[in-house]
């Protein structure tokens, strides 16, 4: 796709990328790059160690700290301050809460403070699951459910709001990016755990009927739509433009590939891609699959034990979760710059380059 | 007399459009007879073809030059007749129907010319697209044009061309592809080299039984290629008003998914002629009332497409994501009923103590099921044991007279002793 990229409309003078090391947010910083050569790059991480680039200034940091976030602002003073900071899965309510909230509104703040220009914040497309029911071709006027699936989406809830809220205060304009299904170099979670299915010789088996339509997201798409919409903030004159439906600030867009695929197809595309084929499929009705997860869930509970096989992965499985995304092709001018298979071949040979870089460790 | 598919369905329209829609067929269909007769020298034919729209002004004009076994060969000894009629259309009609028929004729005229297109068939996708424009997309570009003079159809589409074009190439491709084994028999090839060469070398290898799964993955390459055209379809349908016109408009495109998912992935299009029955063809006619049943159709169609996809197709997610995106274009058009969780919220308090009451009678069900089962089971082995003549007996006796804790020596003596018995 290098070939392909024109020159971006607009220039950004200086950007700050927050968790810029992180799995998103080195996307945004490679991309950033190869997109606006003449920019000047600042990442503010909790640790810089990993995912660096030359020519960018990297700073160890805690953006739940105010003095620590000053800091840097002071030093670079970005005319963009791009969030990508989301701590992983798993995680305790109170992390969440202290990431996703209390250093969300710290970065607002001391990003507006310092007279930021542009403010584009990570949010996540499952602010609009309720855990509950299929999510089928949903937009952005879509309501947040009131019932949170769960802390991490509850604290991004709220994390998006004070974003959209804060926009034009103190002459600063503010976006959101809800993302989904996120896969591409650097993922720890979703192919690696297809790949385990491989490894543990589970790949014959299907929940479902498998007409169930998913949004998987190749990171570099996710990325680029970050720069985009700073670029769209930039240029945005807020003196001459008053806030309306059609401007982007204080938006909220939903990041695809435009690509919804069969829930079951997309890890069978990774297996093939590893030259694996079932040579036949276990099909199982949802239910079925439901009544066992509750026995497995039953049994892991009385063990004592964290269950693997649950109730909602069953049901996660068997749901549609995919996303009209036309306001942000419309308003942001969004567009993948790979498909969804380029995304998988990319993905694919970055985990098998890791794998020997760790073979060749062993070795020495 | 000389279509099957389509007389039924050109005298279901309305009154004004009927006569001019049956008329533009005929045209079209002398020029396609020219076209497709190998007897005439390309020096003859060749202005026939640029100046066919010119001959419909010419009374009394008639052709006698096809070859005795080119089966629409009456129709041009009789052109004149047509040219009579074509003169009682309205001005407006005519003008739309003269203008198609010289773009059609001099794209013909330059197919025909095309030594390397007649020897070595189409190159490029891109070639691929445009010949089936000039043989199909003019045709839906031209009906538009009079549904729209008509007022039975939303002038929008004047202004979307691509979706008249990819009402015209969705048909022409799905035909192509169907008709593999009747063009290789006539000695030509319609499926664009861009395509097929990354599945074998020469166009006759699919035929061979060996190469079926380079054959199987080609044609599959080939429907996916004419699946991009499936949500253009949709839309150009969405803007036709009335019923007879959305039903000459719609029936053919149900026909042609149809006959899409038959041939995925089929190896019998390689040995013959493949068509879908004659009853779903009827069901489908019927079927087709408005734009959410057609919609429906497709759906059911993609369904089967998407059953019969396999990850060893190097095109698999790629077709995947084709038949997503049509669905996508319908969840658009027709949302599904959303599921209304207000009394979930409402209750939500409720609801987590009910849910923990559910959990421990689920674990207590569980737990009981789970020994209860054990009960059963081993009741049944021990039966079963019995039956199958077990000394129960001898073993309780050799229990009660040795204890419950046998040293190894006792057990070989008890196990000896039990031996001869038996023998």
């Amino acid at each position: 796709m290098t070939s392909d990229q024109a020159t971006p409309a607009v220039s950004l003078k200086s950007v700050l990328v927050i968790g810029g090391c992180g799995f998103l947010g080195h996307h945004v910083v490679k991309i950033l790059r190869e997109h606006h050569p003449e920019t000047v790059i600042s990442v503010l991480d909790l640790r810089t160690n990993v995912n660096r680039f030359p020519g960018i200034n990297y700073y160890d940091g805690d953006i739940t700290s105010r003095a620590s976030v000053d800091f840097v602002l002071a030093k670079e003073k970005p005319e963009t301050v791009i969030d990508t900071v989301s701590p992983v899965h798993g995680l305790g309510k109170e992390v969440y809460f202290k990431v996703n909230v209390e250093g969300t509104r710290i970065c607002l703040e001391a990003s507006r403070d310092a007279g930021v220009k542009a403010f584009v914040w990570t949010s996540s497309a499952s602010v609009l699951f309720d855990g509950e029911s299929d999510v089928v071709n949903v937009n952005e006027t879509a309501p947040i459910p009131t019932k949170a699936l769960d802390p991490y989406t509850e604290t991004k809830a709220i994390g998006e709001e004070m974003v959209l809220k804060a926009n034009r205060e103190g002459g600063m304009l503010t976006c959101a990016l809800r993302l989904s299904g996120l896969f591409g170099e650097g993922d720890r979670q979703l192919l690696p755990g297809m790949l385990q299915v491989l490894a543990n010789g589970q790949t014959k088996f299907q929940i479902g009927d498998n007409t169930n339509l998913f949004d998987f997201t190749y990171i570099g798409n996710s990325a680029y739509a970050h720069i985009l919409a700073a670029e769209k903030l930039v240029a945005l004159d807020a003196a001459k433009t008053p806030k309306s439906e059609s401007t982007v600030d204080g938006e909220t867009f939903i990041i695809t590939n435009g690509e919804p695929v069969y829930f079951w197809d997309f890890p069978r595309a990774v297996w093939a891609l590893r030259n694996h084929y079932p040579s036949y499929y276990l099909k199982m009705p949802r239910e079925v699959g439901v009544a066992l997860a509750g026995a497995a869930e039953t049994f892991a509970w009385l063990m004592g034990k964290e269950p693997g096989f649950t109730r909602f992965r069953v049901k996660f499985s068997c749901w549609n979760r995919y996303f009209d995304i036309r306001k942000a092709k419309s308003l942001l001018g969004y567009k993948p710059l790979w498909s969804l298979q380029e995304g998988l071949v990319r993905s694919l040979q970055w985990l098998e380059e890791e794998v020997q870089k760790q073979d060749e460790k062993k070795g020495q | 007399m000389t279509s099957r598919s389509f007389s039924a369905v050109i005298q279901e329209l309305c009154p004004e459009l009927c006569v001019s829609v049956s008329l533009f067929y005929l045209v079209l269909r002398g020029l396609d007879t020219i076209e497709d007769d190998m007897t005439i020298p390309f020096a003859t034919k060749e202005p026939l073809l640029r100046d066919f729209d010119k001959i419909l002004d010419k009374q009394g004009w008639t052709f006698n030059g096809n070859g005795p076994n080119e089966k629409d060969r009456p129709l041009l000894v009789e052109f004149d007749v047509v040219i009579t009629e074509f003169a009682k259309i309205p001005k407006v009609h005519q003008d739309i129907i003269r203008d198609i028929t010289r773009k059609m004729g001099n794209g013909m005229a330059d197919y025909a010319g095309d030594e390397e297109h007649n020897v070595n068939g189409v190159k490029t996708i891109a070639d691929y697209d445009l010949y089936c424009h000039y043989v199909a997309g003019l045709v839906g570009e031209g009906l538009t044009r009079l549904f729209v003079a008509s007022g039975k159809a939303n002038p929008i589409l004047l202004e979307k061309e691509n979706l008249s074009d990819s009402m015209g190439l969705f048909l022409q491709k799905t035909n192509i592809i169907r008709d593999y084994r009747e063009d290789l028999d006539d000695g030509r090839a319609f499926w664009p080299k861009e395509i097929w060469t990354k599945h074998g070398t020469k166009f006759a290898d699919f035929a061979d039984p060996k190469n079926e799964e380079a054959a199987l993955n080609c044609i599959s390459e080939m429907v996916l290629d004419a699946l991009r055209h499936a949500d253009d379809c949709l839309f150009y349908l969405a803007g036709i008003k009335e019923q007879s016109v959305f039903n000459f408009a719609a029936i053919p495109q149900v026909m042609a998914i149809a006959t899409l998912a038959l041939v995925f992935r089929n190896k019998n299009v390689f040995q013959k002629n493949v068509k879908i029955t004659k009853g779903e063809a009827c069901q489908l006619m019927m079927e087709v009332g408005n734009l959410r049943s057609v919609c429906n159709i497709f759906r059911k169609y993609l369904r089967v497409i998407h059953e019969k996809n396999t990850p060893k197709d190097p095109n698999f997610l790629k077709i995947s994501v084709a038949c997503g995106k049509v669905e996508q274009w319908i969840e658009n058009v027709y949302p599904s009923p959303k599921v209304v969780s207000a009394d979930k919220t409402i209750s939500g308090n409720e609801e987590s103590s009910e849910e923990a009451a559910a959990a421990k009678k689920e674990a207590i069900m569980m737990v009981a099921a789970v020994f209860g089962t054990l009960i059963v089971l081993s009741s049944l082995m021990i039966f079963l044991a019995w039956m199958m003549g077990a000394r129960f007996d001898l073993a309780w006796s050799h229990l009660k007279e040795q204890g419950w804790s046998p040293s190894l020596p006792v057990i070989s003596e008890a196990g000896t002793a039990a031996i001869k018995e038996e023998l």
